[in-house]
């Protein structure tokens, strides 16, 4: 019965040793940067450039305002490396950078004031959450057969801001839990239960067409 | 069919899928979904479309992205070392050598290595400054400027620091640390996260104003709805830049 546990927890443990082995060589890079290499600073662009634009992509859902933030939050970590003390992986740190620049972006663009007001956590980290999303079919769902990626990916445009974010940083980046409390400045509690009920708000939008995803 | 355990074990299953369960519970959910066909169909349903997400297409970045940015990140180092050059010579006798040395540094193009009394540079990202009692208030004496260079320093204690014609620090050579108007510092109770908000002539009794309504405490302004006030600044006329370091997000407000 325990055999699910023991393998996810061989597995998890090989992901550990291999992701340590990439923050070795990462740290490396970093070291550089700091000493004035903008050679290491091109090689770490490289590395996470396409990752950052598409997890740009998904929250502000525009491709030229996905490469701008991307740009801007890059050229943010290259100027305040100095202040980078490793005490998270460089990508942590980068993509809490990339999230706020997105943050800004929504904010200039008055998209927030939407879901704003209404999601709130108080001291004990417990979730309220006045938000109703979005669960109205779209307007082409009556009459054209969708695939699955294509309603994964409209689901994943009706839920809120908020859940997008941690869906997005989970299950597309591959975030850990605790990259992701880092990241949002929030508790892992709180992780735990955004997760949760954006899996939840997810399932409840693509219910019925349940029968592409089995 | 569902009975009564399969709406808590649905609630468990998102976490379930991570692993992320006490032993406890994850031995419940087990158990629950090895003897009923609902609640596994929930589980394959759900973990289907969460594992679905990895296939989702990814955007092609332009051809021209990676060049255009490392142009960016040049230019902003050679503005970087002319501006500590500008700063260094403002300083007055004494620095000529220390001119010369950055002239011959300066085709090298490093970015700024932290100077020893460099306090910007962890002023304004140091987690500890959240820590440090921010007690300006109103009754700060207000230095306005005409320059329009956006502004804003989150180091309480300017007395220590003389600012010269141009109203900068002669160690801050970034154009966004210098340090203008008041500056009040707003915890957000959300995310715990802190707003730096620089006021003009203009907008300042209004912003004072707004903030008056808020609860005050000796780390700053506490806002139970930040992002709303931030809005509400918004149409004041600042802009917002949100500037993170490992420990603490900080929200910078920028007049336009």
């Amino acid at each position: 019965m325990h055999l699910n546990a023991i393998v996810n927890d061989v597995y998890n443990r090989i992901l550990l040793i291999l992701k340590g082995g990439k923050e070795v060589i990462e740290t490396e890079l970093v070291k550089k940067i700091k000493n004035g290499d903008i050679e290491a600073f091109s090689e770490l662009v490289t590395k996470y450039e396409k990752k950052a634009v598409n997890f740009a992509f998904r929250i502000l859902k525009d491709g030229h305002e996905a490469e701008d933030a991307a740009q801007e939050a890059f050229l943010k970590a290259f100027d305040k490396i100095n202040s980078f003390r490793q005490t998270s992986s460089f990508s942590t740190w980068f993509f809490t950078i990339l999230n706020n620049v997105c943050l800004d972006i929504l904010r200039r663009k008055k998209r927030l004031p939407d879901t704003l007001s209404m999601n709130q956590s108080n001291k004990d980290d417990e979730e309220y959450e006045l938000q109703i999303e979005d669960n109205s079919p779209g307007p082409y769902e009556s009459f054209q057969k969708k695939t699955a990626l294509e309603l994964l990916e409209e689901a994943l445009d009706k839920i809120s801001d908020e859940h997008r974010t941690i869906i997005i940083m989970r299950d597309i980046n591959d975030m850990e839990y605790e990259e992701i409390a880092k990241s949002l400045n929030i508790s892992l509690g709180t992780v735990k239960s955004r997760i949760s009920r954006a899996r939840m708000s997810l399932r409840k939008i693509l219910e019925k067409n349940k029968e592409l995803f089995l | 069919m569902y009975n009564s355990d399969c709406k808590d074990i649905l609630d468990l299953i998102p976490l379930y899928i991570d692993n992320k369960l006490s032993e406890e519970d994850y031995l419940i959910v087990q158990n629950h979904i090895n003897s009923c066909e609902s609640c596994k169909k929930e589980l394959e349903f759900m973990v289907s479309f969460t594992q679905k997400f990895r296939e989702l297409p990814q955007i092609d970045i332009s051809p021209d992205f990676h060049e255009n940015l490392m142009e960016k990140a040049k230019k902003n180092l050679r503005n970087k070392e002319l501006k500590r050059i500008t700063y260094l010579r403002r300083g007055g006798a004494g620095v000529a050598a220390a001119v010369v040395a950055l002239f011959i540094s300066y085709s090298n193009i490093k970015p700024a290595p932290p100077v020893a009394n460099d306090d910007f540079n962890d002023t304004a990202l140091n987690s500890s400054q959240a820590d440090k009692p921010l007690d300006i208030t109103a009754d700060k004496n207000i230095q306005a400027k005409t320059s329009k260079s956006p502004a804003f320093i989150n180091e309480p204690d300017t007395s220590s620091k003389e600012t010269n014609d141009t109203g900068t620090f002669p160690d801050s050579p970034e154009e966004d640390v210098f340090l203008q108007e008041n500056v009040t510092v707003i915890d957000e109770e959300v995310q715990f996260s802190k707003s730096i908000i620089t006021a003009n002539d203009e907008n300042r009794e209004e912003i004072l104003s707004i903030l008056s309504t808020c609860e005050k405490d000796s780390t700053g302004y506490k806002s139970k709805n930040p992002e709303k006030l931030l809005q509400k600044l918004l149409e004041l006329g600042c802009t917002i830049e949100t500037v993170a370091d490992e420990t603490i997000n900080i929200n910078y407000i920028i007049l336009k």
